[in-house]
């Protein structure tokens, strides 16, 4: 891609990504916040939070199924715009609904496992905001740099445990981002596992000697840890959902995560269309 | 950021509509009131073209021994931001499809352990009793509240009516199912059943028949629209919210606890009692103080949502901590 072309396609990444904080604003001037705009304000930045988050995982999945590398300069972008939209969304809980409340926030931090999840997530996600420049890439070496950035998986598993232990019984959305973050793993998951066995059986690195092996031995085990991780969490979505599975499909399709609000409103017929064209799609892609 | 205009609407602004509204009430019960009345209840079994009966407004006298003095919250937030789940999970569904349920032509069937069962077309229940105008303080469990002014009588006329019997303990509530006119409760809604449908609440019998428990037909000097439970619900005004169960079809007596949605769906988060209070938290969130809407501040949360004088000695002996 031209350094143009770069130039551009951040550009629109760049009012992507502000235009919920425009919408916000906007509802703000045109006295649309709803009768309780604090906590609307709330859930939506929290919304934003998690549907960036999961977009900048997105973006490696991508390259791996698809073979795509255009938007990978865009990682950074997203991620970092995930952690202002997490700032804000503290913001507003610090500020508006607690108003610095200290006694009550602590209270909640160590007593609602829900509170547990987002302030460990947010907490974990400073110090890869801090690190996100090239110069700190440099400082810290490329190694040590990629590793602590793979926080970002933690991260993202906290965040949807966070909404998934928050919200009400018969919200589908929640589940939903666990689905799509359960794909985003997964693929990461088998890829890295289809690497290492094409790379054990291709090279004769086996005859390099004991370090080799034993590096390779930790990269299986971090493989496997992802896969758990990532069936873990399938399994509690298939577990939590009871029946359907296919709703997982939708959810992992979609790409705001906010079909499910949308379906909410459609007839039966509708969704069972809907459902036929997800499975199409599935299909195709495999 | 949304600091500077928050707090939408001053006390001052609250308590003119307050009394803007109760104006129209008082307008209303002088110049219309009697035809009014006369013509929905002649109009309910006929069913098509019954305006005046589904929307309008609904006169009645403000009853200030049972109503607090705080002031109250505009109508368009009473009904814009409702817990309806029969229309979705979402706030703002109630308001979106509230325009799908047809509140008229309405029964409810009174039955169970009482000597007169009977079903009665919602237009008969409006003429039982003197309607009142009784302004309540709503506290949701979810933390938030607002103060409603509603309209209706006291459910113990009806259950007088109906003669419970001695063997009867506990009133069981039973909300329209019908998934044609609340979508929510099509099958399978994406895998997601939530609640159980119907929707089921109820109530001890002496909690039934507690002066403050409010049969409900309308709210802000007009009847109940859609999204707050039209045509007719209940109101108990310290316990939480999902508590006063709304459209309801039947009211049943009985003599064991009724199994109700919420305490089905989630018992260790929602009990049978739900009374407001603020020394029994949520296990998810701190229930000691409130989201009055409309205000900035969170307020702190009254035992009984300040009913205490009037309904502590109900529950005198009992440990509120674990039956909550």
């Amino acid at each position: 891609m031209t350094r143009r072309g770069r130039t551009v396609l951040k550009a629109w990444v760049w009012i992507g990504c502000l235009s919920p904080l425009l919408a916000l604003l906007y509802r703000y001037w045109t006295n649309d916040l709803t009768a309780n705009p604090v906590s609307f304000l709330t859930n939506t930045l929290g919304d934003w939070t998690l549907r960036l988050l999961l977009t900048s995982l997105a973006l490696t999945p991508l390259r791996i199924m698809f073979g795509i590398g255009w938007q990978m300069p865009l990682r950074r972008l997203v991620g970092l715009f995930a952690f202002f939209y997490a700032s804000l969304h503290f913001a507003v809980w610090l500020v508006i609904d607690q108003f610095f409340d200290w006694h009550a926030m602590l209270a909640d931090i160590l007593k609602r496992p829900f509170v547990t999840a987002g302030m460990c997530a947010l907490t974990l996600l400073l110090p890869l905001a801090v690190t996100s420049t090239a110069g700190m890439v440099k400082r810290l070496g490329a190694r040590a740099w990629t590793r602590l950035h793979r926080l970002v998986y933690v991260i993202g598993i906290l965040g949807v445990v966070h909404f998934i232990w928050l919200a009400k019984v018969g919200r589908v959305t929640p589940y939903s981002y666990a689905g799509i973050l359960a794909l985003l793993l997964g693929i990461r998951a088998v890829d890295m596992l289809r690497r290492l066995v094409r790379r054990r059986w291709n090279s004769p690195s086996h005859l390099n000697g004991d370090r080799r092996m034993r590096t390779s031995m930790r990269e299986w085990a971090r493989g496997l840890v992802v896969l758990a991780g990532s069936a873990f969490l399938v399994g509690g979505c298939a577990h939590s959902m009871t029946a359907d599975e296919k709703m997982m499909d939708k959810g992992m399709m979609s790409d705001d995560g906010g079909m499910a609000k949308d379906a909410g409103m459609s007839t039966d017929k509708e969704m069972m269309q809907d459902k036929g064209t997800m499975q199409d799609q599935g299909t195709e892609k495999k | 950021m949304p600091i500077r205009r928050a707090p939408r609407l001053t006390e001052a602004e609250v308590t003119d509509e307050a009394v803007y509204l109760n104006r129209r009430a008082f307008l209303a019960a002088a110049a219309a009131g009697a035809a009014t009345l006369a013509l929905a209840g002649s109009q309910g079994s006929a069913g098509a073209g019954a305006v005046p009966s589904t929307r309008g407004p609904l006169p009645a006298l403000r009853n200030p021994r049972w109503s607090t003095t705080e002031p109250t919250n505009r109508l368009d937030e009473a009904t814009t931001y409702n817990n309806f789940y029969e229309f979705g999970v979402d706030k703002d569904d109630p308001a979106r499809l509230g325009h799908l349920l047809h509140p008229r032509p309405w029964t409810v069937q009174v039955g169970g352990l009482v000597r007169k069962p009977a079903r009665f077309d919602v237009d008969d229940l409006l003429k039982l009793a003197p309607l009142e105008e009784r302004i309540y303080p709503l506290r949701c469990v979810e933390a938030w509240s607002m103060v409603i002014p509603w309209i209706g009588y006291p459910l113990s006329a009806l259950l007088k009516r109906v003669e419970p019997l001695g063997s009867a303990t506990f009133v069981a509530f039973t909300t329209l199912l019908d998934p044609e006119q609340f979508p929510a409760q099509k099958p399978q809604l994406l895998g997601f059943a939530g609640l159980d449908w119907p929707y089921a609440e109820g109530l001890r019998l002496d909690e039934a028949l507690h002066p403050l428990t409010l049969l409900t037909f309308g709210m802000y000097g007009q009847v109940l629209p859609n999204q707050n439970g039209a045509p007719i619900r209940v109101v108990i005004p310290w316990k939480y919210g999902f508590k006063s169960a709304k459209s309801i079809v039947r009211i049943t007596l009985m003599r064991e606890q009724p199994k109700t949605a919420w305490n089905a769906a989630a018992p260790q988060e929602y009990g049978f009692y739900a009374n407001v209070n603020p020394t029994v938290d949520h296990p998810r969130w701190s229930q000691a103080t409130e989201r009055r809407l409309g205000e900035f501040r969170r307020r702190k949360t009254a035992p009984f949502n300040g009913f205490a004088d009037e309904v502590a000695a109900l529950y005198t002996g009992m440990d509120l901590r674990r039956d909550y």
